[in-house]
């Protein structure tokens, strides 16, 4: 009852990468803020949000990295990969293009992160039925043929974006149960956080993003 | 002068109040404290100085929370200028404090009204001081560069007060006084605020939650390791200042309890509560009359005993074998209509008190604490005093006191202080900070609280008592008279009493006290109850029981518990935390930037242009940025640009500028001419935030600077001229010339034969020819006049011109030893016949830029006399140019201890080979 640990007891590292324009930005901000960011500039950098989730009973906080989409950043994104325990890959249903460009970015997620790495393929957009680009069915064996989480979502209604950031913390939280991640592993994108006694943790340190992937 | 706590927004830091006086003028000086506990002066920083006049108005800010005894106390403070709320300790000092404000207000008031306004010119000079020391930040008072830490701000402490300009008596005494203020807050220091509540339902008001994580995370464990090694002194000083957005878990708890009756729901449940001094009799007696007279069971009993046990060894010892005997006894006669658990049992001496509950609602009782409290002998002993258990019942908090008050008729008084003993010293620990009694929701207090009756005689109570005058004899109990005067048991309430006093009789009867003291009947034995939503059903004795000279006492309540919906709880659970990770990332260090991209057009060799960059730190908390290294390079720029300061801390509103220079030098040139792009991409990294790339392109000028030799004898034109695919092409195919070329190529590089000509001609006997620089203006003209291939004009000094030509060498792209010829020169450095064959196989043109300035060398030596220049001299310059190790191994795979030592030797060994061809004639 309300006696109740407050406190999250893992952090996972999440990054959202895909096309410039696929609406990874709108995605954080609905997932953080549950509003929808109408005329969103484009991403020149790395955003950076959090938020706390349950998953099973345990409080887990997401730090989740936004990464620029543009073609011309993508060298540098790549420093961004490492020790993420999830990867939200984005397209928009509304472009094929963006969806054609899919395989190039799970080449990168593939060789950049490590083999536990969740990756979850988001059709973003998926309000705008009437332009439909790319059919669910052909994605979804695109996903399946790669061993990917798959929904559409649509950062403006809302609608599976929870899902989406959910399912992936249940996959990585699974696969800490089941023992296939390990959480000593400097780049497993999990850090535990052993009990302390409910007393709190403070919260301008535990927001500090790991930066390991970018400082070697 | 008190320590307190400034409430702001989110962030509390803690102050240091003091009121100083000069003469009649009166002041609060409000220092900030770089250090807690305070022990010197250099640990405060004057922040603010409010002279107490008009406008100046102190407030307690919520009178409820003065009624909680160990709270905070919240203090605003108003002036025209400033608002600011402060929590200070509850306690005399605070109180006394306050106090001197209100007379300092009066005084003031009174001074102004008698027509004598008081100037408070001493303060301005404080107040000037502190813009002084603001004005790097915003001057916002208490603004956020409150943050400024000491180190930054220059701090006005009390001993580097500037002294005013005249030094006149009064502000001679004005200083006195502050000595002393200042020597009575350091011993005062150490007393530290007190303790706080942790739990939700104890909050109460905005600020107690979070103050309670301010005081906690300084001793939390960091989750992420902040990286301290990059953290500067500056930061760490504000880490130890100030604590920003305190602790989550403090916040959350405090946004529940302020929306508890959003997701509870109020259920009565009831509650037992029994009391009885048994004399130190065994349990030889059926409690069930006094413990199941009622047709329904009770959902919890608190059962109190008094003088269970009078032998010595359970006063000395606390042991005692009646506890087992008694909780027994009570078990057993507990209503047998449900099955009970124990909860808590706890004992002082003869004082016991035993809580149980019902089996099934077990479960949501949570956080049960037992604490002892003696006001015996010498004011501790365990023979008198109170034993207390308190709990959390599904979301109500409870306690329970069990105490037994000193004896006899005149010593209420006494009883009153033991009371107030209790209610001060009953602290239950265990959770973060101690609990008092008064921060329960239901309080019950039963026990022999040993009242008794004034100014009736024995038989005049008796008489009362026969005629069923119960009412008349109440009037002259004294716990009804103290409560009414409060002197005692303020707040709780004590249901009618329509039952006989319950003390003193004769044990084993019902008759009155027969012995030879003849005491008058009393009602010592009572239970009280404090707290909303609790309805007393029955309050009453039972006179059935007979073993001890008291007789027992129990009363039924009806309390309304707040218990939890959980899926309105949940709701209302994930709404504060969404509401807090909004907070969170609002409090995300925030920049903007003036600009992402920047083009350099134009680049020139040698010739530096900058751009700048302002960063705003646009967000609430204070902002370290730092520019980071891309995925697997070693800086996080390319060579040719530089970014001043590449890591920098700006303050919420402050902004930085941020220099970018491009400087092609002659380690970036050759690249840059062989066709990579003059273009990078920036991580500004903001610690624990987010990242920003910045854009820097640009198109660099070749010049035959960086050039290599095999391209430069192909050109005959000034290599501007040339356009600028074929230029890429021929540095990234020297071999292949044939081709593209329409023309015999030189020999040497024009370039090259220029500034020798130049030199031959003109400073063959100039003394020192190389070793002193040229003008560095000179050196730019210079170079120019290479670029535009203009040698007419070749101006400036003969040196800045020799300058031009070892920088020249110098940048080739390949050296004028190819790279792949390198260690087979050094290895064969002191045989000249070896070294001649190792030249022979360079290519052609390289061996001619090195015949030709060897040649060159050999025709200054002619001029020893004039030019001062010696061979050995020379050969280890052109050694350093002619020889340069490949890429990637400039560094040398040796120990540290023998680096210095390989260095020499590989010098040792370019010069000799250069010397060789510089005293020997060669050709091939």
């Amino acid at each position: 009852m309300a006696a109740g640990p407050y406190n999250y007891s893992y952090i996972f590292k999440y990054i959202i990468i895909g096309d410039m324009g696929v609406g990874k930005s709108c995605l954080l901000h609905q997932f953080t803020e549950k509003k929808f960011m109408a005329d969103c500039p484009h991403t020149i950098g790395v955003e950076f949000g959090t938020r706390i989730i349950e998953v099973s009973g345990q409080k887990i906080k997401l730090q989740i990295w936004d990464t620029a989409g543009q073609e011309r950043f993508r060298a540098v994104t790549r420093s961004y990969y490492r020790g993420a325990a999830g990867a939200l890959m984005v397209y928009d249903i509304t472009r094929r293009s963006t969806y054609n460009h899919l395989s190039s970015w799970l080449t990168d997620a593939r060789n950049l992160t490590n083999p536990n790495t969740v990756i979850f393929l988001i059709g973003n957009k998926s309000d705008l039925e009437a332009q439909r680009d790319v059919t669910y069915e052909e994605a979804k064996q695109f996903a399946d043929e790669n061993g990917l989480m798959f929904l559409e979502a649509s950062a403006k209604t809302g609608d599976n974006v929870e899902d989406a950031f959910l399912e992936t913390a249940r996959k990585i939280y699974q696969n800490i149960q089941d023992g296939s991640l390990d959480l000593n592993a400097a780049e497993s994108g999990v850090q535990h956080k052993p009990s302390t006694g409910g007393r709190p943790n403070p919260l301008n340190t535990d927001q500090q993003p790991s930066n390991e992937g970018c400082r070697c | 002068c008190v320590e307190g706590i400034l409430v702001q927004d989110w962030v509390r830091s803690s102050r240091l109040l003091a009121l100083i006086d000069c003469e009649e003028d009166k002041a609060l000086f409000i220092y900030t404290c770089n250090k807690t506990p305070v022990i010197c002066a250099d640990d405060i920083t004057l922040e603010a100085a409010l002279p107490i006049k008009g406008d100046f108005i102190c407030n307690i800010e919520s009178e409820s929370s003065m009624a909680l005894p160990g709270a905070d106390v919240p203090v605003r403070i108003t002036t025209n200028e400033t608002d600011v709320l402060f929590e200070l300790p509850f306690g005399s000092k605070t109180s006394h404090f306050f106090s001197q404000i209100k007379q300092a207000i009066g005084n003031f008031l009174q001074q102004t009204s008698q027509g004598r306004p008081l100037s408070f010119q001493w303060v301005e000079r404080y107040r000037l001081c502190i813009e002084e020391s603001q004005q790097s930040g915003t001057n916002d008072l208490f603004g956020f560069d409150k943050f400024q830490p000491a180190s930054t701000a220059q701090p006005h402490t009390v001993e580097k007060t500037p002294p005013p300009a005249q030094q006149d008596p009064d502000d001679l005494a004005f200083e006195d006084n502050f000595a002393d203020l200042r020597v009575s807050q350091i011993d005062s220091g150490s007393e530290g605020p007190p303790g706080l509540s942790p739990g939700m339902r104890e909050s109460q008001g905005s600020s107690y939650g979070s103050r309670e994580s301010f005081t906690t995370s300084s001793t939390e464990e960091n989750l992420v390791d902040v990286g301290s090694g990059s953290v500067t002194g500056v930061m760490k000083t504000m880490g130890s200042a100030v604590r920003p957005v305190g602790v989550r878990d403090g916040i959350v708890k405090l946004h529940m309890s302020k929306r508890e009756s959003e997701f509870t729901v109020l259920k009565p449940f009831r509650i037992f509560i029994g009391t009885w001094n048994v004399n130190g009799k065994s349990c030889a007696e059926d409690l069930g009359p006094w413990l199941a007279c009622d047709a329904e069971p009770p959902d919890i009993y608190a059962v109190g005993f008094q003088e269970l046990d009078l032998s010595k060894e359970a006063f000395l010892f606390n042991d005692s074998p009646r506890e087992e005997e008694w909780l027994r006894g009570v078990y057993k006669a507990l209503h047998p209509r449900a099955n009970y658990k124990k909860i808590k049992l706890i004992r002082l001496v003869g004082m016991m008190l035993i809580v149980f509950a019902k089996h099934e609602l077990a479960s949501y009782i949570t956080d049960v604490a037992a604490e002892t409290v003696g006001t015996g002998i010498m004011g501790k002993m365990g023979n008198k005093g109170g034993v207390g258990v308190r709990l959390v019942f599904h979301n109500t908090t409870f306690v329970f006191i069990n105490s037994h008050l000193a004896a006899h008729v005149e010593e209420y008084e006494r009883r009153n202080q033991d009371y107030n003993d209790i209610c001060s010293r009953m602290l239950f620990k265990d959770f973060g900070s101690p609990l008092h009694i008064s921060q329960h929701d239901a309080i019950f207090w039963l026990g022999d609280l040993n009242y008794r009756i004034s100014e009736l005689s024995a038989d005049e109570v008796k008489g009362f008592i026969r005629k069923d005058m119960l009412r008349d004899v109440y009037e002259y109990d004294q716990l009804n008279r103290q409560m009414r005067i409060q002197k005692a048991f303020i707040g709780f309430t004590e249901g009618e009493i329509n039952f006989l006093p319950t003390y003193k009789y004769d044990s084993g009867t019902d008759s009155w006290d027969s012995s030879e003291k003849n005491r008058a009947p009393a009602w010592c034995d009572r239970i009280l109850y404090r707290g909303e939503s609790i309805r007393q059903l029955k309050y009453r004795g039972h006179m059935a029981l007979k073993i001890s000279d008291h007789k027992p006492v129990s009363s039924i309540f009806d309390v309304q518990v707040k218990t939890i919906d959980e899926k309105r709880y949940k709701k209302v659970y994930e709404d504060v935390i969404r509401q807090l990770d909004r907070l969170e990332n609002e409090f995300l260090p925030q920049v903007s930037l003036s600009k992402l991209e920047f083009v350099f057009s134009n680049v020139m060799y040698k010739e530096e242009q900058q751009q700048s960059l302002s960063v705003t730190n646009s967000g609430q908390v204070p902002v370290q940025f730092e520019f980071i290294n891309k995925l697997d390079e070693n800086k996080y720029c390319k060579p040719w640009l530089e970014a001043e300061p590449s890591m920098c801390f700006i303050m919420p509103g402050d902004k930085v500028e941020v220099k970018f220079i491009v400087l092609v030098d002659k380690m970036s040139a050759s690249s840059l001419n062989a066709g990579e792009k003059l273009e990078d991409i920036l991580i500004l990294h903001l610690d624990g935030g987010k990242d920003f790339f910045i854009s820097i392109s640009g198109n660099y000028i070749p010049s035959s600077f960086g050039a290599s030799i095999e391209a430069l004898v192909r050109m005959h034109g000034p290599i501007r001229e040339i356009p600028i695919e074929l230029l890429f092409q021929m540095e990234s195919d020297p071999s292949n010339s044939q081709q593209v070329e329409p023309f015999q190529a030189f020999d040497i590089p024009k370039e090259v034969w220029m500034l020798v000509d130049h030199l031959f001609r003109n400073g063959t006997k100039v003394a020192h020819l190389f070793d002193q620089g040229g003008l560095h203006k000179n050196f730019f003209v210079d170079h120019a006049c290479i670029h535009l291939n203009l040698h007419r004009f070749i101006a400036g000094s003969i040196h800045s011109v020799a300058e031009a030509l070892l920088e020249f060498i110098a940048a080739l792209r390949e050296p004028v030893i190819p790279y792949v010829y390198y260690q087979k020169c050094l290895d064969c450095s002191n045989n000249f016949v070896l070294c001649k064959q190792v030249l022979s196989q360079i290519p052609r043109s390289h061996r001619n830029v090195f015949k030709y300035l060897t040649a060159f060398a050999r025709e200054l030596l002619l001029y020893k006399e004039e030019s001062k220049l010696h061979e050995k001299t020379l050969a280890t310059l052109l050694g350093e140019l002619f020889l340069r190790p490949p890429p990637g191994k400039e560094v040398l795979q040796v120990p540290p201890n023998r680096r210095q030592a390989a260095i020499q030797q590989i010098a040792r060994k370019k010069a000799s080979f250069v010397y060789n061809f510089i005293v020997n004639e060669y050709d091939e």
